[in-house]
Parts: C-alpha cells; sequence; structure tokens
C-alpha cells in the first residue's frame, strides 16, 4: 500500500487548496472525498436536467488574491463574473437599488432620503478603511494571547502593528463596530429602512443572530473582507457555479501532483502511538500517512472521526459546545423564462442581474430571527437571491433561467421531515411570489436544502454553513477551541484546515493555505 | 428609464452647441469640457471677451430660520457675523481636526435668507452641524440653474441683459433681479466676472437673452477645460483635485487645512467658537505640515529638451490633474495637484503643497518623449494672473 | 478654585469631598425634583434602585460607615410551584448536574468577576491586570477571555439545565439592560453584577438606600461644600462661567456635571458651542431605560418557603420567557410576563414596614402586569418619571448603557475629551459606569492635579 506524506479528509474547497499547497511544496497527498464530486459546500449540481443549480455557496468575494495567484487558478479554470447591482423590492411597488456608479447610487438614494444618499459614500468609506486595516489578521495564524512563544508573540505584535497603524477614530469604530449589532451601528448612519436592511443582512448571513444582536456588526465587517481584482466589497459569480470554481482549485492540485480519491467516506482516524498515521474508509480501505488533515468541520471531525480516548476531556467539551445551530435555507428554482418583479421599472431589468433581496426593512429581518430563534421558521424570510443564468447563459437552456436563493431563518433545530421541508419550501415560494407575481407560473422545479439537507449532502454538522458560528466567543484564538486554534489538535499529527479554524466559513482558501503554510513549517522544523 | 447621468437647466443650449461630444461628469451631471473642438477659444474668450459658463453642477443650500446667520458663522472659518444683505464670502470650512469639508460661497440674500453653494454634496454636514441651531436647511442645487459669464466684457453684457444696477455690483456683492433671480460678482477666473442664479423654469430664457446680447462682445460658452486654465492662473483651489474632502480621505494626510491650502487669510481665529477652531488655533501656533505655493516651471529648458532630439515642443494646453512629486535637491518635499500652460502669462503652470521652509528653486520630472527629465520650478506667488478689473 | 457641581448622585458627593479636601471651594446644587437619584427612598421603600455599592475605600475616607444587610441569596418560583434556592454555600432545590456545575461556575465567574472589578476600580487598566489574568493558567485565562462576548444563553446553556436557575441568572444580568439573553456580550452583565457581589449576596441598607445620601450629606459638614437644592432647567451663561436656575446664579471657575453625558451635553450645554462630531458622538450614546420599580403593600405569602423570606425573589424565570418578553419590549409593546423580582425588605430591616413589597420589572418600560400578588397602594416609577423628575436622559440610571462598545475607552464616547475648558463630567457616564463615587473621585484627583499645575 502506498504511503502518503498527508491525507487530506474531505475534498471541500479549503482541503484542495490545502492539498494544493502541500503538493506545490513537494509532498504526496491524497484527498479523500465523500461524495460523488469534490467541492463540499461550493458545488454545482444540474438537479433538473440542463439546469444548474447552486445547492451550496453562490457568490465568491473573500477568495484570498494569493490564493488565486498562487495556485494560478485563472490558468486552471477560474472565471469570476462581478456582481454589479443590488436590488431591493418592495411591497408598496417601490425599490432600491444599489447600482454600480457611484452618481447612479446617489441619485438612487435620493428619492429614498438625501441624508443617506451623503452618508452612504462616508460609510463605503469608513468600512473600506475598517476591512483594509482588518484584512491583514485574514492571513495570519491565531496567535495564543496567552503564550509566551516567540511566535505568538511575533504574532501579536503583528496584530498589533496592524491595528497600530488603523487611525485613532477609526480605531474605535472597529472596536464599537465588533461589540454594537449591525442594526445599531448602521442606525448612526441612515433613516432609509430598506437601506439599512440591506446593510444589516451581510450582519446575519449564516448566522443565527438577529439584527439587533451584538456581534452582526463582526459579521458584517467579515463580509466587507472580500475584493475581486482589488475591488473592495464586491461580489462575483464563478463562471459554471463555485462548482466550477472547486474544480479550478480540484485542477491545481493536481496539477502539483495531488491525488484525489472521490467516493470516499472516511470511517475513522487511525491513531497509533497517539499519533494519527492514516485513515480507514468506510469500506473498510486503509490509507497511511505521515500527517492526516481534517477538512471536515470540528464537531464532525472530534466527535465522529476521532476515537473519544485520543482526546483530553476539555478539549471535547470546548468542540460540544462549539455553537453550530445554523438559520440557513437554500433554494433553487428552474424557471421557464425571466421573472417579473413588480417594483422593478421597465427599462430596469439590468437591476435583475445583481444580488435581488428580500429585506424591506430591519424589522423585517428582526422579525425573520424572532421567529425562528426558538426552533421554527421565519414565516417572512430573508432572502438574497440570484439569476445565475443572466450572468452566465452556461447555467440554463436558452430563454429558461435558474434562480439561487439564500434562505434565512430556518433552525436546524427542526425536525425536518418531508412534509415540514415541502411546507417551509411553499413559504419562501410564496414570500418571494409577493414581489414577482408571475414567479410561480414560471417555476418548473424548485429544490430546497435545509440545514439538515445541508449537514446530510455536504457532512457539515448543523449544516452551519461557516462550521460554526462566528461569533466573537468563537473567532481567532478561540476557534475552534481556545487551546487548539492553531490548526493543530491534541492528536499529534493530526491537523484542520476547514472552516472551523480562524478566519473562518465563507469561500476564502484562507484555512486551507493558512493551515498549509503552518503545517510545512511545522514539518520542516 | 435607462441609466444617464443628470443633465443641468441649460442642457438643451449646451447639447445644441456641443461640436465634439466632449461631455465630462461633475457632481452626477454631464457637462462639458470643451464645446468646440479645442477649448482655445473658450479660454481666449474668458481673457478678452467674455465667456459663459454652466456651473449647474454646483451645490446649493438654502438656510432661513433665526439662528440661520450664527449657524453659519459657526460652520465656516471665516468671520461672516458682519455680513449684511447683499454680501458674499468664499471660506472653507471644516471638521473639528481642521481638515477642510469643502469651500463655497455664503451670501445673504436678505435679512433672514442664506445660500451656500458647494462643491461635493452638505446637506449631511450642515444637518450635524445644526444641532443647538434653530434653522431650516434646504437643497436648492435642482432647483437653480448658475451661468458664470466671466472676462472683460462681461458687465457690459450684463448691464444690457438686466441694465444698469449691474454697474454698482461690488467685487462679492448680489442683488436681485425680476423677482427671483440674482446676478453676484464672483467667479471661478480670477477675472471680472458674474455669475448668475436663475430658477430652472427661467433657465433657457437667460442663456438665450444672455446669448443675444453678448453676441457683440464676442461672447464664447465655454467649458471645463478653459475654465481649469484660468483658475490655475488665477490660483483658486479645487476640491478632489488640490484636495480631498476630509470626509472622504482614507489617511489623515489626505485631507488638508486651509493653511496648508493656502486658505489661512480666511481663517479668523479670533471669532467665537467655530468647527475646527482648536485644532486650527494649534495648527496656526505650532505650524503647517504643507504650505501652498504657485510653481512656475522652466518652459524654456523644456522646449530645448525636446528641440535638441527634433521633436516640437510641447504646450500642456489642457491642463493636467495628478499628483506629481516635487523635489528640493534630491529630496521630495511635496507635490503638485494641477499645472498648465498659461496662454496669457506664456508661462508653464502649477499649483503645489510644499513643506513650509522648503527653497524657492524646485524641480519637477517631466517626461521629455519617452523619457523623464528633472525641469527647475520656481515658487511664484499666487495669484499669478490677477488683472485689476478684477476687481475694479 | 470655586468648583460646582450639578447633581446629586453618589458621584457628585465623591467629587465635593475630594475636592474640598484639597482645599477647594465646592458648591453642589441639585436641580432635578429629588435629591439624591438613583438612591431615593420613599415612605421606608426604594422609588430607584436599592442596593448602593458605595466604594468602601471613598467611605473610609469621609468616615461614612453603613451597617449593610444581607439577603440570604436569591430564590426562584418555578410555573409549577416548585422552589429553587441559590446561595453562595450551593443551590437547593436544584437538578444534580446544575448542582455538581455550581461550584465550577461560581469559580469561573469569581475569576471573571474579580479580573473586571480590577478595571472598575481603576481608572486605568493596572498593570497587575495582565497578571492575574496570566496566572490563571491558560486553559481559565481563555475561558475568561471567551466569557464577555458570549450570549447569556450560550453561556448558560453550557453550564445549566434548570431553566429557572438560567432565568435567575439571566436575569439579574440583565436587569435594565435593554438587551434580550440570546443576544451576544450580554454574559458581560453577569461579570459585573458578579463582580459587585450582586448576584449572590446582594445588601441593602437599613432604611433604605436613601441612607447612603443621608450619610453622603452628613459629610459634608464642616467641609467647605455648600449643597442647594433648586429645582428647576439649569442654564449656562454664553461665558460659561455661571449657572442660573430660576432666579438663583452660581458663578464658578469650573463645573461638574454630574448628570449623564447625553444630558449635559445637549440640555445644559448648547451643542452649538460644541464640535459637530462630537455632537453626532454623544447623539450616538445608546441607553434606552427599560427598568421599572413597584412600590405596594402585601404580606409575605403564608405558603411560600420559609427559605425565601429574606431572598430575592425570581417570579417564574426563564432564557425563553425573557427573551420573549425582550422580543415585545424591543417593539414598544406592553409585557404581561417580563422578568419581576420581589422582596419584602422590611423582613430584613424592622425600621421599614413588613408588608412593604418592593417589585423590580427588568423591562419596566410598559405595562408590567400585575403580577403574582395582589398589591395594594402600588406604585410604579417608571423611565418617564426617571427621566422627568430626576433628570435621567431616557430614564437610564447608568448615564446610558453599559455594554462592550460603551465600556472603558469607549465610554462615553471613544476618545472622550472634556470639549470645554472649565466643565467636565464626574458622573456615571464615565468608567466605572456606576454609583460607586469613583468616577466623582477620580475625576475631582484629575481636576486637582489640573489646577495644581496651572
Ligand atoms: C447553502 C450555503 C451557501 C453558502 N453561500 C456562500 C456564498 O455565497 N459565498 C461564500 O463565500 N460562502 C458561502 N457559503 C459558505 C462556504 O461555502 C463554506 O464556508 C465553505 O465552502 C466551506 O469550505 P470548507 O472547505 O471549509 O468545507 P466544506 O465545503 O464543508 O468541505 C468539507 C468537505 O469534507 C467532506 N467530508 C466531510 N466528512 C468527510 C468524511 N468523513 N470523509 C470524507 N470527506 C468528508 C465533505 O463532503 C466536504 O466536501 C455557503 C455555504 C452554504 C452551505
Amino acid at each position: 500500500m502506498k504511503h502518503y506524506d498527508a491525507i487530506v479528509i474531505g475534498g471541500g474547497h479549503n482541503g484542495l487548496v490545502h492539498a494544493a499547497y502541500l503538493a506545490k511544496a513537494g509532498r504526496q497527498v491524497l484527498v479523500l472525498e465523500r461524495r460523488h464530486t469534490v467541492g463540499g459546500a461550493t458545488i454545482t449540481e444540474e438537479i433538473h436536467p440542463g439546469f444548474k443549480f447552486l445547492i451550496g455557496s453562490y457568490l465568491i468575494s473573500l477568495l484570498r488574491p494569493q490564493v488565486i495567484q498562487e495556485l494560478e487558478l485563472a490558468k486552471h479554470g477560474l472565471e469570476l463574473l462581478p456582481l454589479e447591482s443590488t436590488l431591493v423590492p418592495l411591497t408598496n411597488g417601490d425599490y432600491l437599488a444599489d447600482w454600480p456608479d457611484h452618481d447612479m447610487t446617489r441619485r438612487e438614494l435620493l428619492r429614498h432620503s438625501r441624508r443617506d444618499a451623503e452618508t452612504y459614500e462616508e460609510f463605503s468609506l469608513t468600512m473600506r478603511r475598517l476591512s483594509l486595516a482588518m484584512k491583514p489578521l485574514l492571513d495570519l495564524f491565531p496567535p495564543d494571547p496567552t503564550s509566551l512563544a516567540p511566535r505568538d508573540i511575533e504574532q501579536m505584535a503583528r496584530i498589533k502593528g496592524v491595528l497600530g497603524h488603523m487611525q485613532r477614530k477609526d480605531f474605535h469604530t472597529l472596536c464599537r463596530l465588533c461589540t454594537m449589532s449591525i442594526a445599531d451601528f448602521l442606525d448612526e448612519w441612515f433613516e432609509t429602512q430598506p437601506l439599512k436592511a440591506i446593510k444589516c443582512t451581510s450582519g446575519i448571513i449564516g448566522t443565527f443572530m438577529g439584527v439587533r444582536s451584538p456581534g452582526t456588526g463582526y459579521v458584517a465587517l467579515h463580509h466587507y473582507l472580500g475584493e475581486i481584482d482589488g475591488v473592495r466589497r464586491s461580489w462575483a459569480f464563478p463562471k459554471g457555479g463555485t462548482g466550477a470554481f472547486a474544480q479550478s482549485i480540484a485542477n491545481a492540485a493536481k496539477a502539483f501532483g495531488a491525488e484525489i480519491l472521490e467516493n470516499a467516506p472516511v470511517h475513522q482516524v487511525l491513531i497509533k502511538h497517539g499519533a494519527a498515521c492514516g485513515v480507514v474508509l468506510e469500506d473498510g480501505r486503509e490509507f497511511y500517512a505521515d500527517r492526516v488533515i481534517s477538512n471536515a468541520d470540528a464537531q464532525r471531525t472530534f466527535l465522529k472521526l476521532v476515537p473519544k480516548e485520543h482526546l483530553p476531556d476539555d478539549f471535547l467539551w470546548d468542540i460540544q459546545r462549539f455553537r453550530s445551530a445554523s438559520p440557513a435555507c437554500k433554494v433553487n428554482l428552474a424557471l421557464d423564462g425571466l421573472p417579473t418583479f413588480s417594483a422593478v421599472p421597465k427599462g430596469n431589468e439590468q437591476l435583475l442581474r445583481g444580488s435581488i433581496e428580500i429585506a424591506p426593512s430591519v424589522d423585517y429581518l428582526e422579525q425573520a430571527y424572532d421567529d425562528a430563534k426558538y426552533g421554527g421558521w421565519a414565516r417572512k424570510p430573508f432572502m438574497d437571491a440570484l439569476i445565475p443564468s443572466l450572468l452566465d447563459p452556461g447555467m440554463a437552456p436558452p430563454g429558461k433561467h435558474v434562480m439561487s436563493l439564500f434562505v434565512e431563518y430556518a433552525s436546524s433545530e427542526i425536525d425536518w421531515t418531508p412534509e415540514k421541508k415541502a411546507q417551509f419550501l411553499e413559504v419562501v415560494v410564496d414570500t418571494l411570489a409577493e414581489y414577482s407575481p408571475d414567479l410561480k407560473s414560471k417555476i418548473i422545479h424548485k429544490h430546497i436544502m435545509t440545514p439538515h439537507d445541508i449537514q446530510e449532502v455536504f457532512g457539515i454538522t448543523n449544516g452551519h454553513i461557516f462550521h460554526g458560528e462566528l461569533s466573537l466567543h468563537q473567532l481567532l484564538f478561540l476557534k475552534p477551541s481556545p487551546q487548539w486554534a492553531q490548526y493543530k489538535t491534541p492528536v499529534r499529527h493530526l491537523w484542520m484546515c476547514g472552516s472551523s479554524t480562524h478566519p473562518g466559513g465563507c469561500i476564502t482558501g484562507a484555512p486551507g493555505r493558512n493551515a498549509a503554510m503552518e503545517l510545512l513549517k511545522d514539518w520542516s522544523a | 428609464m435607462m441609466l444617464r447621468l443628470k443633465t443641468t437647466p441649460f442642457h438643451p443650449r449646451t447639447e445644441a452647441i456641443m461640436q465634439a461630444n466632449q461631455w465630462r461628469r461633475w457632481g452626477g451631471y454631464s457637462v462639458a469640457s470643451a464645446y468646440e473642438m479645442t477649448h482655445d477659444r473658450e479660454y481666449l474668450a474668458m481673457r478678452n471677451a467674455c465667456a459663459l459658463l454652466d456651473v449647474s453642477a454646483l451645490y446649493k443650500y438654502q438656510i432661513t430660520g433665526p439662528d440661520a446667520h450664527a449657524f453659519l458663522d459657526r460652520l465656516v472659518t471665516r468671520d461672516i457675523s458682519q455680513m449684511q444683505p447683499g454680501g458674499m464670502a468664499y471660506t472653507p470650512w471644516c471638521d473639528s481636526r481642521g481638515k477642510v469639508v469643502d469651500d463655497g460661497t455664503i451670501c445673504r440674500l436678505d435679512e433672514g435668507t442664506f445660500r451656500l453653494t458647494a462643491a461635493d454634496p452638505n446637506y449631511h454636514w450642515l444637518e450635524e452641524n445644526a444641532a443647538g441651531f434653530e434653522v431650516v436647511i434646504e437643497d436648492v442645487s435642482e432647483e437653480i440653474g448658475t451661468l458664470a459669464l466671466q472676462g472683460p466684457c462681461s458687465r457690459e453684457v450684463l448691464a444690457e441683459v438686466f441694465g444698469d444696477a449691474i454697474r454698482e455690483l461690488p467685487f462679492y456683492g448680489i442683488i436681485h433681479l425680476e423677482d427671483d433671480l440674482q446676478v453676484s460678482r464672483t467667479g471661478y477666473s480670477g477675472d471680472l466676472g458674474y455669475e448668475v442664479w436663475v430658477p430652472k423654469q427661467r433657465a433657457l430664457e437667460i442663456w438665450d437673452r444672455i446669448v443675444e446680447k453678448g453676441r457683440r462682445y464676442a461672447l464664447q460658452p465655454a467649458g471645463i477645460w478653459a475654465l481649469d486654465v484660468a483658475r490655475i492662473e488665477a490660483g483658486l483651489i479645487m476640491l478632489d483635485v488640490d484636495y480631498t474632502p476630509a470626509n472622504k480621505a482614507t489617511t489623515p494626510a489626505q485631507a488638508s487645512t486651509p493653511y496648508e491650502l493656502g486658505l489661512g487669510w480666511s481663517v479668523h481665529l479670533k471669532k467665537p467658537h467655530f468647527v475646527g477652531k482648536k485644532a486650527l488655533a494649534r495648527e496656526k501656533a505650532e505650524g503647517s505640515a504643507l504650505t501652498l505655493v504657485g510653481l512656475e516651471i522652466d518652459h524654456d529648458r523644456l522646449a530645448q529638451e525636446h528641440e535638441k532630439i527634433g521633436l516640437p515642443v510641447h504646450y500642456p494646453f489642457v491642463p493636467w490633474r495628478e499628483i506629481v512629486p516635487i523635489f528640493d535637491e534630491q529630496q521630495q518635499v511635496g507635490y503638485a495637484t494641477c499645472g498648465s500652460w498659461s496662454p496669457t502669462l506664456k508661462k508653464y503652470l502649477a499649483l503645489a503643497q510644499v513643506k513650509p521652509g522648503s527653497s524657492e528653486n524646485l524641480h519637477v520630472d517631466i517626461m521629455v518623449d519617452r523619457y523623464r527629465k528633472r525641469f527647475d520650478a520656481k515658487v511664484k506667488k499666487l495669484p499669478f494672473f490677477n488683472p485689476p478689473r478684477k476687481r475694479g | 478654585m470655586k468648583v460646582l457641581i450639578l447633581g446629586s448622585t453618589p458621584n457628585a458627593f465623591a467629587a465635593a469631598l475630594t475636592l474640598a479636601d484639597a482645599g477647594h471651594t465646592v458648591e453642589i446644587v441639585e436641580t432635578a425634583t429629588v435629591v439624591g437619584a438613583p438612591y431615593v427612598t420613599q415612605d421606608g421603600g426604594e422609588a430607584g434602585l436599592a442596593y448602593p455599592h458605595f466604594c468602601p475605600v471613598l467611605g473610609k475616607q469621609w468616615g461614612i460607615t453603613l451597617p449593610s444587610l444581607a439577603h440570604t441569596g436569591r430564590s426562584a418560583r418555578r410555573a409549577d410551584g416548585s422552589w429553587l434556592h441559590v446561595r453562595r454555600s450551593g443551590l437547593i432545590g436544584a437538578t444534580e448536574h446544575d448542582d455538581k456545575a455550581w461550584p465550577h461556575f461560581m469559580t469561573l465567574m469569581g475569576q471573571a468577576g474579580e479580573l473586571l472589578y480590577y478595571l472598575l476600580q481603576n481608572p486605568e487598566p493596572p498593570a497587575y491586570l495582565a497578571e492575574a489574568w496570566r496566572e490563571l493558567g491558560r486553559r481559565q485565562s481563555m475561558e475568561v477571555l471567551r466569557l464577555p462576548w458570549m450570549s447569556l444563553r450560550d453561556l448558560l446553556d453550557e453550564w445549566f439545565e434548570d431553566q429557572a436557575l438560567k432565568g435567575l441568572l439571566a436575569e439579574v444580568a440583565l436587569e435594565g439592560v435593554a438587551q434580550g439573553p440570546f443576544a451576544s456580550g450580554t454574559a458581560f452583565h453577569l461579570i459585573g453584577r458578579w463582580a459587585n457581589g450582586q448576584v449572590l449576596s446582594p445588601t441593602s441598607l437599613p432604611g433604605g438606600s436613601g441612607s447612603l445620601m443621608a450619610s453622603l450629606q452628613a459629610a459634608l459638614e464642616g467641609r467647605p461644600v455648600q449643597f442647594h437644592h433648586v429645582p428647576g432647567t439649569p442654564e449656562l451663561a454664553p461665558d460659561q462661567r455661571s449657572l442660573t436656575v430660576g432666579t438663583q446664579a452660581f458663578e464658578f471657575d469650573f463645573l461638574l456635571s454630574d448628570k449623564d453625558a447625553r444630558w449635559t451635553y445637549t440640555q445644559l450645554v448648547n451643542p452649538r458651542y460644541l464640535e459637530t462630531e462630537f455632537n453626532t458622538a454623544i447623539r450616538n450614546i445608546r441607553g434606552r431605560g427599560v427598568w421599572q420599580r413597584g412600590l405596594g403593600r402585601c404580606a409575605y405569602p403564608g405558603d411560600w418557603p420559609e427559605q425565601a423570606r429574606l431572598d430575592l425573589i425570581h417570579w417564574e424565570p426563564g432564557l425563553i420567557r425573557l427573551e420573549k418578553a425582550w422580543d415585545r419590549v424591543k417593539r414598544n409593546l406592553d409585557v404581561e410576563e417580563g422578568p419581576l423580582q420581589l422582596c419584602w425588605p422590611g423582613l430584613l430591616d424592622e425600621s421599614r414596614p413588613a408588608d412593604l413589597i418592593q417589585e423590580s420589572f427588568g423591562y419596566g418600560s410598559g405595562w408590567m402586569g400585575r403580577g403574582p400578588l395582589d398589591v395594594t397602594d402600588r406604585k410604579y416609577f417608571t423611565p418617564v418619571d426617571y427621566e422627568r423628575d430626576w433628570q435621567f436622559t431616557q430614564g437610564h440610571l447608568f448615564g446610558g448603557d453599559r455594554d462592550l462598545s460603551q465600556s472603558f475607552f469607549l465610554r462615553p464616547i471613544a476618545d472622550y475629551q472634556p470639549p470645554l475648558d472649565n466643565l467636565d463630567l464626574c458622573g456615571s457616564s464615565l468608567h466605572p459606569a456606576d454609583h460607586t463615587g469613583r468616577a466623582g473621585a477620580w475625576k475631582a484627583q484629575e481636576l486637582i492635579r489640573r489646577f495644581s499645575q496651572s
């Protein structure tokens, strides 16, 4: 049997990025993916013939530019189509749009509020300055603040340096933003409800918190850390869907010499003398390697794949209490034609090429959370919609369209029976139909991924899209466990490289890359 | 509704005379860079006859209410407490760090009505400043069209259009005419000139009347390029070109104080509290990081260098707007922000901000064909061009 | 120097006494309709806060020692009629699981509380803080660091299974806080309450919290401090050299405002004299008063356990119930089932009527429901009253929310520099955001240093 340098459990985008970096450094790497295809939550699937559905993630922004460069993803097939606008349709027939152009956005906002039209730019600049300052943190391994080890101290000093460079005022704004609710923060800037609401949504994506809960300010900032070709805070659709993006990393990894095995669910990590030495698959096959790196989420890794006796009690408790209750669903619709939105004036159809947000007001969002937080679902959910076939005609047959809907809130604690699933899918379609009366008549096929489905299909505990909540007590050196936040684990030679580690979820490639850097350094030491 | 930039109330007229589709953006409007193929004649008219400019893109705010006067006096750095109806003043205004937010004019239309013009939207800033005052702030930007008539013949033309009252108008005075329009003796050319403030419904009528009477005086509609040459000659600064407004600066160094912009004369530290007073008083005492200077670039040598390699001499007729390093010996001591050939003075001029105490003899790098060469740039007193008729 | 102090909370007195002891002339003037808010006792019952925490070090300095009466602890009555008693020594009536977890939880909270206490006891984070934190060891220090960011729900769900216990602790933490227990950062409030002993051993004063104010007033005797109570609207002269209330004028070299920051810089000082960004920051201070007091008569029910007589009693507490109440309060709707604490101060303190019942409505900004008992002669004191009669902006008793975004160097606003040369704050709007007298004493010390330099 072949002996590898490293085995990566899971072919999610972070697993692939990680494998590619190790392979690039000359290591023999094997990626084991339980599904029939790699990509994890970054995947495109033809659920209905001819229609490509984004059953997981749908847009890219936080992907680290280094990953694109160092893994030569453009050469391996990555194509990004930036989104231009954001549209908030309202039920009163009006709408609010964020156009791709500064002057147009200002003019649009003027229709709603003179004050907001002006604060908008200042707000964007402030967020830009904050994210500029924060961004270097994405590429650092989180230092242990209790440690006096030179590397930790050096890293702390770097963080201090990053923050020290900030203007005092910005530093204070950062402190406030991270400890405030996004709604409170936005109240200081804007008065227009739909404007506040769309800005609020960055604070609740994937997060089981309401817009009035402190901590959502940080989540919003997290979503501001992205860039496409240096344009801050912009989102792009990868041609062919996020699955095509995953394929580009897989291609890169293979080009560097990594092996990828699909349909290979890992049953357990093999541990000898306290050190990981390989894995055994559910079908009994065994693979051996010097290092085992798990791309699966922390709870799945340590509560399912590693026998308990190898883990200290404290650590186990940390993993058990790691919050991963999830509020997010994904719905895809195959459509017989482009739906019309009653709020969108004739001639402005180009607005449908951007994000469409069902987020008419802050209270709407808060109510959606309140409905779901005791273990239910929102009667009127928040939705982040996209019609990818308008950007990439390959996503649907000619003349037809696909629509991707990211939906909150519906609790992972619901017992998701097929009936419940169908009911909630109706809630989603009904809500959307309030804005698009001809939507229902155009639906050819509809498909929902509840938190439970996300768990079953992607193997993510509770279906939490970020592999665990992005709350402040689960960040940086607290992610996923206060003592094991530097990609290492209590089991020697077992590492983590998935979204449960710093800097967390989203399509970033950062955990995969950071973990690879750490692992390679550790290896050579 | 197609996505289009806004157009000013004069657009039907300006569009009709546009020869080369040279539109540009200004404050969310499309306005002319030049109406003719080149802007030469437009500029020359401004210095020799008169040029008509559509400056409606300026933001205009009307301030009324019992505290309007006190409110504005606290807002800006200049002491305007003595301003009488019919008075007008140019002034910058700052944030609490003493960094310039914008600059523009304030006029007192009547006892209780003031109007402030600005290059950028300022409604929110005005509102923020209104705490503790009883004032009403209205954005009248879109209600009022503004024409600037600049140049030695402008007085004659306007006197023919509006009557002899125009002749009495002092520098920085404003009068009401025909009930709903005003004429002020202001402008951005550093020359004799006027600005006409008209309700947008009457915009075309007024344009036509001015053009009609102006014909005898070789009136020429002019675009932004011509104005830009003139304002550089006049040493007048421009937002987003010579400075970044305080609320848009990414780093503190990007923002400027009035002292740094050569506007120290407009900071009246003796008046009671105004926004940024503490910081400005400190700067006044401790000195500024930069100071605005006029530069005269050695064009003779620039010409020689071109001739040496068999090229025609380069004249920067269209003003440039970019950040260009300025050196004192080998050391960068500041940067130029705009420059232009002055057809009137026959000099290559630039505006720059340099460290106080730098030499009078500075240097700048300029491309000669494909290679960069260093040229002398002498510090000159601003304004470069200041004809007596401006105030006379 | 002649210093005028506007307001009469313990911070005002602490500032006055500190200044007077350094030889400055001090006048205190209170313009609210009552003196000594938020510690006002009426007919034996507290109209405002009942458990003063005047700084013992300061108290000693001025000979103020008050005998404190310790409640035995807290109790929760569950919906099924069963009882839970929370004692420093342990839980009574709890589940086995919670019983076991309790001592460990006390240790953790004690450690976090102690560290926070160091922060609250000093104007700047003391150097020994980092050391004390490291001394906890790697594991515990991380646990402590994790706490303040958590929601009460996350924290309490990690430790306990009994809704009543979780609800009780969350209610203590959130009393007067405009947040629900599901919100991140709410665990910080529990650490704060733990730090001053309010969770396990709340102590009151004989005769009510107003007696603290009486002794503070008494301490002025023989010191160069004059006290005036002139209800009305204070007007600051434009030259900021004198303050007029009605017909009375007070001259000063320096004015210290014990009123909250929002009140001081909008009502007292006209914002037109201040910098614009400062005004914006002041306007953005959050502090919605959501706490309400009820005072009435009702004997301790005979069928309630003896054990709870001297306790603070929480009525059917629960995390979900608390969050649901907040769902309504945050939308300005009335709640029937909000968090309710009951107490019979007269059972502990013979100087007060035995049937005096004191109710504390955690989210009491609107109609709070009647509660479980037949209370007669009931009087409510609401945020509206506190704003109108006590001059507390939005009826918030601590000069603005005390969450992480408005604590320490972010309090009262980030980078606060007194904008006027001879006026500053000295009350609970400043760190440490309480009525211990520390904010006042520290500000006074700062002034004394400044005066001696100039
Ligand atoms: C519905 C949804 C929408 C999202 N939308 C966006 C978006 O628009 N933009 C964005 O940036 N982010 C989005 N995200 C988040 C983002 O997709 C994830 O954070 C990210 O893809 C996680 O990548 P990962 O590689 O860390 O983990 P995953 O993608 O979860 O990969 C883990 C992999 O491990 C495999 N695995 C697990 N257990 C085993 C085992 N025992 N043996 C073998 N293999 C195993 C899984 O099958 C999976 O392939 C979304 C997520 C979801 C679920």
